[in-house]
Formats: C-alpha cells, structure tokens, sequence
C-alpha cells in the first residue's frame, strides 16, 4: 500500500465503532460473494511528482514545436494568457452545474454574458449553454428540426464531411432521420438548382455551410432563403469568421451551430470542444440543453437562474428535448473571455488575418506550381491539387499539413484534394517554411 | 459556522467600458475588399474592454460561486470529489494540449499511449473487454449505449423496441433510451428500494432490448438481486446496461463486468476525480462485453507492440458520436488520478465513500426519515417530510450555514427527498459539522426557513418570473 493510498485509520475505526461494525468488509454485507471482485490487476499507485514525471515523458514522446497548417474542424489559434487563468480559477473550474443559484451567482451570470455574446456573434435571438462540439450540435439541430416540422429528410452538401454526417445519422437514428446531398457548383459553392430542385414536402431543414467543407466563402449561403420553402435553415458556420463575414442571423438561419474551439480553446487532440447552438426565439421550447434566464431575488436585485428546465431531462425524463445533463460550461467561460479580450476589433483582425495568409499560401504556392482547387475565397482551410500525399513527409521536416480531402469524404471526386490551413499564426514565414519544404518533397 | 459570500454588484460585460488592449501588428491588406459584399458583417457588437478588466469581472464573478474547493458539496449522484492539483498541472502540458487531430500517428504517440492506457484501466476496473473513449459526457456514454442495443438487434434481425428503466433511475436514462428510437417501460421499486424482480419479469417480453440500471441506485442501495436480474435480461435474449453514475461506491468491491451487465458508461468527472468546471466538460468513456466490440463507434485506440494508432475498421460500428475522439484532456485528467491511486487508493477511496455515506446517514437518521434498506453505499436519501418541512428550505438553511446542499428533489420515488453523497474527500470533522448544521435547521420554523439564504450573494430568485420573461440575452 502506497503512503497516498493509507486511510486514516484511528477516523476510520472510530467511525466503524459509531456504526457499530468491527471491520470495513461490514459496509459490504449486501454485495452477494459471487460478484466481490478480487483484484483489479492494475498495481501500486505512484507519488505525485512521479505521476508528473510520467505525464511529461509521454508528452516529450509527441512530436511538438511543429510548423500547423492542418485544420477542418480544429484551429490553432492565439489564446491570450487571461483566458487560461480565468478558466483556471477553482470558483469556476471546480463547482458543479449552478442547481443552487443563491451561491452559484458566478457561473450564472458567466453563462448567461455567453448565451448574450454569442447571440449577438450570431446575430440570433437565443443561444443555448451548451453542446458537446459542433458535429453533436448539428445532430441536436437536425432533431430540433423534427420537433418543429415532423418531417425527416435534411439535406446537406456534398462538401459535408464523413464524420460529420456520420454523428448526424447517429442522432438521427431514432427519428428515422434520411440525409441526401446536395451538388456544389464548378465554384465550390451551393449549386442552388440543384438544392432547389431536391426541396421537397419531407424536407425538414436545408444544413448550409459557411465556409464550407471546401474551405471556401460561399455567399449562395444568403440566397437559399428564397428557395427554402418551408425547410428550417441550420447554418453551421466559423465562429471566428464572423469578425468579418455576415452572421447567420442575416440570411435567415433558423438554427445556427458551429464549433467555438477557436474561441479560446487549446486543440487538445479535438477534446473537450464546444458545441454552439443558436435560434429563432420562437423555437426555445423545441430546443435542447440548457437555458440561464435574468430575474430577480427577493429584494429586488438582478439574478440569474437556469430557466426553461421543463425541456430538460432531469424534469421530463422520456419527453426531454434532449438528453444533455453535463455540457461544456466551462467552454462557454473560455469563448466570452475570449471574445471580450478581443473585442470587435480584435476578431475582425484574427477573421481578416486568416482570409490575407490563406491569399498568401495560395499566392506562395502557385509560385512552386500547386494551384487551389477552387478559384473562390477560402477563409481557413484552402484546397489544392496535389497528385501525392505529403503529409508523413512534411511531418518528418517539422510540419503539420496536407490533409487528403478524400480523408475526410471517402467518395469524393477531387481525389487530388489537399488542404493546407492558416489561422492568424501563419504568417509569412512560417509560409515560407511549408514552400521550402514542399518543394523538396513534391 | 459564520459565514457570508461575496457579493458585488457586478455589470454585464457589456457595460464595462475600457480601452481594448489585444494586439495583433500584422496588417491585414486588402483582405476585407475580397469578401462578396453580400457577405460582408454589416454591423457587429462585441464588447469594448481592456485585458485587465477581463480579468477582474471575472475573478468578482467566481467569488460569487461555490467550489469544492471551500467545502463540502454532498450532491447526490454527482460525486463532487476533491479535484487533484497534479491533474490540473498535467492537463496543461503543452506537449498534450498543442496536439491537432489530424496529426500523424508517428507525431502523436505519448497521446494515443495515454487513450490506450485509460482503455485498460477501464477494462480492469469494470471487468469488461472493450472500451470506446469516445462519448463526451455520461449522458453521451448512454446514448452511445443505447444506439449499441440498437444495431446489435438490427443486426441479429430482432426487432425489439423496449428498454426497460427503473422509476429511481436518473433521468439521462429514460432520455437516452428515446433518443436512440426505443419506448420506455418504467418499473417500480420494491419496498426495500430496489428493482421489484416481479415486476421486471411481467414487464419482460419479446420486445425488450434492455434493462438499464444503475448500481448501487440512486438511493444509495446495492441491487442484492443482481445476479439473477442479468439471468432474467439474459434469458429473454436482452441486454444489461450500467449506468456508471454511481460507480464511486465499487472501485476493487465488485465491477459491472462481474455482475454480468453487457455495456456500461464510465463519467470520468465523476468517479475519476475530474473538474465539473460548472457544468461540464465530461467525459463518458463505453465498456462492452467481447460481443459487443465489433459494434463500438470508431475509432479505438490500437497498440501492435511497436506503435499506437486508431483503428477504424470495426466491422458493425454504429458510427460516431463526436467530431474527434472525445474530451482528451479529462481523460487525460483520469488518467492521471488512476495513475496516481493504483488499485489500493482506488479501492481505498471506495471504502471511505461508503464509509462516510453511513456514517452522516446514521448521524441524521434519528432527526430524519432515511427510507428504505438501511445500509447503503456511497450515498443515501432522506426526506423532510415527515419534519413538515421542505427540502427546498432545508437546502437555503445550508447554504447560509456555507456549505453546499445535496441534490433535493430526487430521486423522485421519495417525497422532500435529499440525496446525500459525500464521497471521499470529507474527514469526519467535516462530516459531524455537516451533520450538526443540517439537524440545527429543525430549529428554525418554516417562516424564518422560507425567508433563507441571506448569507449569499443573493437571496431567493422568483424563478416564476425567469420562466415567463424569458430574459436569455441582455
């Protein structure tokens, strides 16, 4: 027995004596020998510093100080240092979901300042606190879409990723949800005939993506609202680009979601993310997880409260909107920190950074003969035409990227698809680092 | 216990007006000029302030939240134990945190070996063959479940449409079930508080895919009849499914696997000591039996005695649950606090969560109604109805007392009821001082109750009036 692992034994034995047992094995009594479990087989515990010590011999054992340039789905961003202290003070980072408001006033009102900022990020009525990531949001929308209009074919784009229709089918599944795609046109945006010719009595929401699957800006986006009928619009977006891009709320998204890593979250191999769900404020009773609503206490002043909790599963059980109990609040805290830390100018800097060094790569890398696929404006993750793989390469010279389109849509016709992808940190030179190295290896 | 919470008189974000400090020097050019102008932000309001104010709003706001760091904080269910520093310290590794999904496998092998680890501790922990890390919170790990259930039917041809849930169940379970397409059939409770086998089997028919419980349940008592529950679920051709909620009570007594449930989920934020951080994130980790492997979501994490990677060719997958590969840094948090226990202090941490669970129950069992079977596990409930007063009162009266009150109103099977866990982390000074406040609020009369709390930041919320203004954004 490890020291760590000692109980204390004179609480301990007064304790059984208050009990009136001679030995531990008493509180066991009721558990049936035929299911007492012998040993777990998994050995001594270590001390603290040892523990450490360990963690950072496996950390050292990850490639790290790389040049990134791999995205579609996770970002990495510029973190100021006050989000990580902020997350890190135990009041937030050690409490349990606000059920008691009177002494959880912090995380309440931390909440609620994110349902507000992101709204208006959105330009939507409502926000809800939270989902798990942005592909659970998406699910949680499709079923949010049923509620609302019964009916079970969502139409998506062909740009849609493997993964992310294959987390929408799973929440789909009870629902007999059926998804058919939709074509992008020659430019890599919405084929808007074809979306408009796909429309019909059983479609249940049109999902648009802004950018897109391709990485690229696709102003079609603000058209499919003339051609919906009466489909529910979900726009699933990029948070950041909206420092610069028109919001979903201004081409009448019905349900917006996106994936709020890039707003102060480390990419921590793609967990824990943040699922970002906003709405029409006439569909808050159909919508799913957790709502912070202002009142007031007893003498008057401005409080907060975790609202609308009829929806929810602790109350309704089989008839809740959604199964979400633990979410990812502490998320939340990290994207309103980060947003007030960077204000409007802030994220329209950061959005219209990474539009300039995705022009830059495109510029650099035409020069060595790799052109994009799409003569569109890519925000992030900027596609080209490359014959070879040359992602296991560019990691063995210190550089992350060149993820396969075909990686991530199995089917896909532009089976030469690869993305490099720029965030506000790929500046010239580390452009220049991924050109010198393509050019030896391409 | 005197006691008073901070209040401030704290303003929206919004109305805090200072000069932003953030700076990025790289000009941005022409960039703005290449957006379609149909797609331009015409207007957008973020707020307008420095770094430092930031930081101060925030740090006012957290002195006004309770953490588990002042005390005490029993919520039933929830297993609110102490969070450990070293977790803190490793989750921030750089080395862990600057890792982008899609990296190749050779630049990521400290990474997939802590996946690959978490997976055999969980294997061994719970006596079951196959484990999925995938699942972002417990409620995740049941719909994980669930949707398991479903396509092990579809692919055995049987069409069964029933899941069968306990009325002490949490209430994830019954959500989860429909979620995943199933009708839910509830099953009462015998009179010791625990699942009546008579009833489970009139309820059991061809259409049954699964029993879900938990164990111990939510009134903190052992389902004695465990052995031959699985027999029935098993016979009928069904399946067993462990809610991992309460798996703090059976670290080294016993394990879901041994007990012959099929599926379980773990809530790493619970049993394994990870942060709550107000509401989440989790993590809700699924074990299965060898049956089931071929049938977890993709990927799992693989080792083949040189390299780890993922694999994603599980022949009868149900697919994915989550854009990547789960809450990696609360795994890693997991990982570390089995790490550092081993199997004595995971055991060890068993034993004094139920010892703690007993002890407070037999401190308060005198003043209050503990129903049901008398030895419990890691937690218990009581109700205040018979002491003719509410558990919502008893509940402010702890917190003007300053420590945290368990969850009330659950589960729903007791009336008043307040379901105490303890877990661990409370020695047995803090549990005579809980016990003594607790007992001290039969003092109080009803009127001077209702009036409570006044010692936090705020006094009771017309919650009426949240409801109905619907005030979800300034």
């Amino acid at each position: 027995m490890t020291e760590n692992a000692t109980p204390f034994m004179d609480e301990i034995s007064s304790m059984l004596e208050f009990l009136g047992f001679s030995s531990v094995d008493e509180l066991f009594s009721d558990i049936p020998k035929s299911v007492r479990k012998q040993s777990m087989g998994i050995g001594r515990g270590l001390e603290e510093y040892r523990v450490v010590q360990r963690a950072k011999l496996y950390a050292s054992e990850n490639k790290s100080g790389m040049v990134n340039f791999l995205g579609n789905g996770i970002y990495d961003r510029i973190i100021p240092e006050a989000v990580n202290n902020i997350l890190g003070r135990s009041e937030f980072l050690d409490a349990y979901t606000p059920y008691q408001p009177e002494i959880s006033q912090g995380m309440l009102q931390s909440i609620f300042e994110y349902q507000s900022l992101i709204s208006d990020l959105f330009k939507m009525d409502f926000t809800n606190a939270s989902m798990y990531d942005g592909y659970s949001a998406l699910g949680e929308a499709i079923r949010m879409a049923y509620r609302i209009n019964g009916k079970n074919e969502i139409l998506i784009p062909e740009s849609t990723y493997d993964s992310k229709l294959a987390v929408m089918d799973s929440y789909g599944r009870g629902l007999g949800i059926i998804f058919r795609k939709y074509k992008m046109s020659r430019s890599g945006k919405i084929d808007l005939d074809d979306l408009s010719s796909k429309i019909g009595e059983n479609t249940s929401a049109i999902v648009v993506e802004n950018p897109n699957g391709y990485g690229i800006l696709d102003e079609n986006v603000t058209k499919v609202g003339d051609i919906k009928k009466s489909a529910i619009i979900i726009s699933y977006v990029d948070p950041i680009s909206l420092g610069a891009v028109a919001p979903p709320g201004a081409y009448d998204s019905d349900i917006a979601v996106a994936e709020g890593q890039q707003l102060g979250i480390p990419m921590n191999f793609g967990g824990p993310l943040l699922g970002i769900m906003s709405f029409k404020s006439e569909y808050v009773r159909k919508s799913p997880g957790r709502l912070i609503g202002e009142s007031v206490d007893h003498n008057g002043k401005r409080a907060y409260v975790m609202t609308l909790q009829t929806r929810e599963q602790h109350i309704r059980r089989a008839k809740a909107t959604s199964n979400i109990c633990s979410n990812q609040a502490l998320l939340t805290l990290a994207a309103s920190s980060y947003l007030s830390i960077l204000g409007r100018d802030g994220l329209k800097k950061v959005a219209l950074l990474t539009i300039k060094h995705a022009r830059d790569l495109e510029t650099e890398l035409k020069k060595i003969g790799i052109h994009k696929y799409y003569d569109s404006l890519s925000f992030s993750d900027v596609l080209f035409d490359m014959k070879n793989d040359v992602k296991e390469k560019l990691a063995k010279n210190g550089i992350l990227g060149g993820t396969r389109l075909r990686e991530l849509i199995k089917d896909t016709e532009l089976s030469t698809g690869t993305f490099f992808t720029v965030t506000e940190k790929n500046d010239a030179e580390s452009i220049s680092k991924l050109v010198k190295a393509l050019e030896v290896i391409s | 216990m005197n006691y008073r919470q901070a209040y401030y008189d704290e303003p929206l974000i919004k109305d805090i007006r200072s000069e932003n400090s953030f700076t990025i020097n790289e000009d941005a050019g022409n960039a703005e000029k290449l957006i379609d102008p149909s797609l331009a932000r015409k207007d957008l309001k973020l707020p307008e302030v420095s770094e430092f104010d930031v930081v101060r709003h925030y740090t006012r706001l957290s002195e006004m939240n309770y953490t588990v760091d002042l005390g005490m904080y029993p919520l039933g269910s929830c297993t609110m134990k102490f969070n450990p520093k070293y977790a803190d310290k490793i989750a921030s590794i750089d080395g862990f945190t600057n890792i982008h999904p899609y990296q190749p496998y050779s630049t990521i092998q400290g990474t997939l070996k802590v996946m690959y680890e978490m997976q055999e501790y969980l294997k061994k922990i719970s006596d079951m063959d196959a484990v999925t890390l995938q699942p972002m919170a417990g409620a995740d790990g049941e719909f994980t479940g669930i949707l398991i259930v479903r396509k092990y039917f579809e692919y055995r041809k049987e069409k069964r449409t029933e899941i069968i849930i306990p009325d002490s169940a949490h209430g994830t379970n019954p959500a989860s079930a429909t979620m995943g397409g199933f009708d839910v059939i509830e099953l009462p409770s015998d009179e010791k508080g625990m699942v009546n086998v008579d009833a489970l089997k009139a309820a059991i028919s061809e259409k049954t895919a699964a029993l879900m419980i938990t164990n111990p349940n939510t009134l903190g008592i052992f389902e004695q009849n465990i052995v031959e529950i699985a027999k029935i679920m098993h016979d009928a051709g069904a399946l067993l499914y462990y809610d991992g909620a309460n798996l703090n009570a059976n670290f080294g007594i016993t394990s879901p696997g041994i007990m012959g449930f099929d599926i379980v989920h773990f809530n790493l934020h619970k049993s394994f000591g990870t942060p709550h951080g107000g509401g989440g994130p989790g993590s809700g980790p699924v074990a299965v039996k060898s049956f089931l492997k071929e049938f977890l979501p993709v990927p799992v994490v693989t080792f083949d005695g040189k390299q780890y990677s993922l694999d994603f060719s599980l022949k009868n997958t149900i697919g994915r649950l989550s854009s990547f590969y789960g809450s990696f840094s609360v795994i890693l948090r997991a990982w570390s606090y089995v790490t550092y226990n081993g199997e004595e202090g995971l055991k060890n941490a068993s034993i004094k969560a139920v010892l703690n669970s007993n002890y407070l129950k037999k401190k308060l069992e005198d003043k209050f109604e503990v129903p049901y079977y008398p030895l419990k596990k890691h937690e218990f409930v009581l109700s205040t109805e018979k002491n003719g007063k509410k558990a919502l009162d008893i509940a402010k009266y702890l917190l003007d007392n300053g420590v945290h009150p368990p969850t009330i109103y659950f589960p729903l099977i007791v009336k008043e009821a307040m379901m105490i866990e303890p877990t661990e982390s409370a020695s047995k000074n803090d549990l005579d001082s809980y016990a003594r406040i607790f007992i001290s609020a039969l003092d109080r009369s009803v009127e001077e109750l209702e009036k409570m709390p006044e010692n936090t930041a705020i006094s009771r919320i017309d919650e009426v009036k949240a409801a109905r203004d619907m005030k979800l954004k300034w």
